[in-house]
């Protein structure tokens, strides 16, 4: 685990800042692959991602970037015939990757949870919201079925789901997507694991609702001091609930730093190119909203050089050929040879 | 929708019992028939020179007012006497020849073997059906979907046989060839799995879609993600959500069982409701043979509305106003 550490360039303890401490969760040079008729796909290219104790990073990138992969490889739950096949993810002194079978099954829920997109399918029809709560904790704690009962209780209403005792036995299908989410959240935290990985938590919900489910992560995540991994492609999230942020393209890591670092002085076009998307209130009705131009390059066969150039506007003849590396500027780390100048404050 | 069904299958019975082979006026009166003065007499007695509306009247009203008519064996003669032996049979004690008590007797015995195969269904069919899917595309799924296979095919009248070859004679592990001698006796153990191997594939198969069908979902990963052990994971997750379309099969099932363990009792000589339908069709007692076709078709309408009322138990979502 050390070893990367002592190479590691020396920053200063500020907040928003990379700790001077061993992660939490230590990814080095991940690569998750998923064999298809079509070829390799490389959902997850050699990325490497460090998490510290207490923080919340925010993962971004489009659709299809790897971010839900590389929280599913931390699971170990990659579907179909995905594997990582690569790298090391360190966490508590074991590589996840190496850890056996019965050892995952006692990570996964009991020391890191996990939320899912999808609040309408992510919850079996067929069994009661109370239980769905209370069996992890039967497990990871070795309550009682009884204990359990009660905790699972105290939870719901802690998630602030009205007269738990009455909804304790309901199905699924009686609640609504925000109450879903709820119930999710409520599983996710009932072993009070130290790791969350919220794999875009809000993106199914209403826009008021996200809201309040943000906002019911981080006082639960805060209440417990865990560490948390925002997957999104939403800014205002990253800006509204984050210390650091991760930005992701073609599988590979492309920008990190403090949030407030990386959303005002943007090194890297992609992440340049993220934030001019999001519209802002001083755009005047009628402005066409930015979109980067171009789709995501094909997993199956990745351009050479820097994987961003096809859709990059300053890409030049060194972009085309060679790859760049991540390399500190200032607070933050980009893998660009065209590092945007500093905006002047 | 019950009482509709019923009537019709009643007319249909009835017109197909009147207008076919058999005639009942000839199986009273065996080898006497060609006397016709005997024949338009014993005619009148049963009722059957009415025209068919009337007649078909008085049937209904037989049969709701509850005791469901007489063998034939009531109104005397050769033919009648091998009815009663037959048609009562082993198993059944009383000399009734109320159509109500010889059908209903023999239900009951066919009814106990129907639910040892249906026992022997839900144990095995389902075990290696989840077994096959959570195995999906290996030896094991291979070898449990092939021998399914392999076992509906080959029909009773063959297994049936080589079965009684192998433990009767061959290995004696049963003394006894055949009969009924209650639903805890051990001749009730080789018919019962004869009777579960015609309908072990659609069970094995429709249970292994059924899982494999939830394999990929969200919520099973969900279920995997809080760490559960498999066996939980299948157990509590999975299994309820697969078993829908497994019930529809079992209802279809159980009907099929219930009705037409014709070889099996016919082979293991088990008095039941099928040996009932053969023996009777066969002496001509049509008034028994009508019951028993009444009330095959009962049995198939009410185990469709126990499926149905079924399925609120395992999905929840389903609710009967």
């Amino acid at each position: 685990m050390g070893t990367y550490g002592s190479s590691q360039p020396e920053i200063p303890l500020t907040d928003g800042t990379e700790p001077d401490q061993i992660p939490l969760l230590q990814i080095r040079e991940l690569h998750t692959q998923f064999e298809t008729k079509q070829g390799t796909v490389r959902a997850v290219d050699g990325l490497s991602l460090d998490l510290y104790e207490g923080e919340v990073l925010g993962l971004v990138g489009e659709s299809g970037c790897g971010k839900t992969m590389t929280a599913l490889s931390i699971m170990r739950l990659l579907p179909g015939n995905g594997q990582a096949v690569a790298g090391e993810i360190n966490f508590e002194g074991k590589n996840l990757l190496q850890c056996s079978a019965e050892e995952m099954k006692q990570i996964r829920g009991g020391r890191i949870a996990m939320i899912f997109q999808e609040p309408m399918t992510a919850l079996t029809p067929t069994m009661t919201i109370g239980r769905q709560i209370s069996e992890a904790m039967e497990i990871h704690l070795r309550l009682s079925r009884q204990e359990a009962r009660e905790r699972a209780l105290e939870l719901l209403e802690h998630v602030g789901i009205p007269s738990p005792r009455e909804r304790f036995d309901n199905y699924i299908h009686q609640f609504s997507g925000g109450m879903r989410q709820r119930v999710m959240i409520a599983i996710a935290f009932s072993c009070q694991p130290r790791l969350l990985l919220a794999d875009e938590p809000t993106t199914a919900l209403d826009v008021t609702v996200q809201a309040q489910i943000l906002d019911l992560i981080k006082e639960l995540a805060q209440e417990s001091g865990m560490t948390a991994l925002f997957i999104t492609h939403d800014m205002g999230i990253v800006a509204g609930s984050c210390d650091r942020v991760a930005v992701m393209y073609a599988g590979r890591m492309v920008e990190n730093g403090p949030v407030d670092d990386v959303l005002l002085n943007p090194r890297h076009p992609y992440t340049q190119g993220l934030l001019g998307s999001v519209p802002s209130l001083e755009s005047e009705p009628g402005d066409r909203l930015y979109s980067i131009s171009g789709l995501p390059p094909d997993l199956v066969s990745l351009p050479p050089g820097c994987k961003f150039w096809p859709r990059c506007p300053l890409a030049d003849d060194r972009c085309r050929e060679e790859e760049p590396v991540l390399e500190q500027y200032g607070e933050s780390r980009a893998a660009c040879w065209k590092v945007m100048p500093l905006r002047e404050s | 929708m019950l009482a509709p069904t019923v009537i019709i299958v009643m007319l249909i019975t009835f017109t197909l019992g009147y207008y076919g082979p058999i005639d009942p006026v000839r199986a009273v009166l065996g080898e006497e028939w060609e006397d016709e003065t005997r024949y338009a007499e014993v005619k009148k007695a049963l009722g059957l020179d009415r025209p068919f509306m009337i007649q078909f009247l008085d049937y209904m009203g037989t049969m709701f007012g509850g005791n469901w008519g007489q063998s034939l064996a009531a109104f005397g003669g050769t033919a009648s006497d091998r009815a009663v032996s037959e048609g009562r049979g082993a198993g059944y004690s009383g000399t009734s020849t109320s159509v109500r008590e010889m059908v209903l007797g023999r239900l009951v015995i066919s009814a106990q073997l129907s639910l040892w195969a249906l026992v022997f269904l839900t144990v095995f069919a389902i075990l290696l059906g989840v077994l096959a899917a959570v195995k999906q595309n290996t030896t094991i799924d291979y070898a449990i979907v092939t021998s399914s296979i392999v076992a509906s095919s080959i029909p009773a009248y063959v297994i049936g046989p080589v079965l009684l070859i192998i433990f009767v004679l061959k290995i004696p592990v049963f003394k006894t060839v055949g009969g009924w001698d209650g639903m805890f006796s051990r001749q009730a153990i080789l018919p019962a799995i004869v009777l579960a191997t015609g309908p072990m594939l659609v069970i094995v198969r429709q249970t292994r879609a059924g899982i494999v069908e939830v394999l990929g979902k969200d919520f099973v990963r969900t279920a995997r993600a809080k760490g559960l052990p498999e066996r939980l994971v299948v157990a509590r997750h999975m299994l309820r959500t697969a078993m829908i379309p497994v019930l529809t099969s079992m209802g279809l099932v159980t009907s099929g069982l219930l009705t037409g363990s014709l070889f099996v009792e016919q082979i293991f000589n088990i008095p039941g409701i099928g040996k009932l339908a053969i023996q009777t069709l066969m002496s001509g007692d049509h008034p028994v043979f009508m019951g028993v076709v009444l009330f095959q078709a009962l049995i198939i309408v009410t185990v469709n509305l126990l499926t149905d009322l079924l399925y609120g138990g395992l999905d929840p979502r389903v609710t009967y106003d």
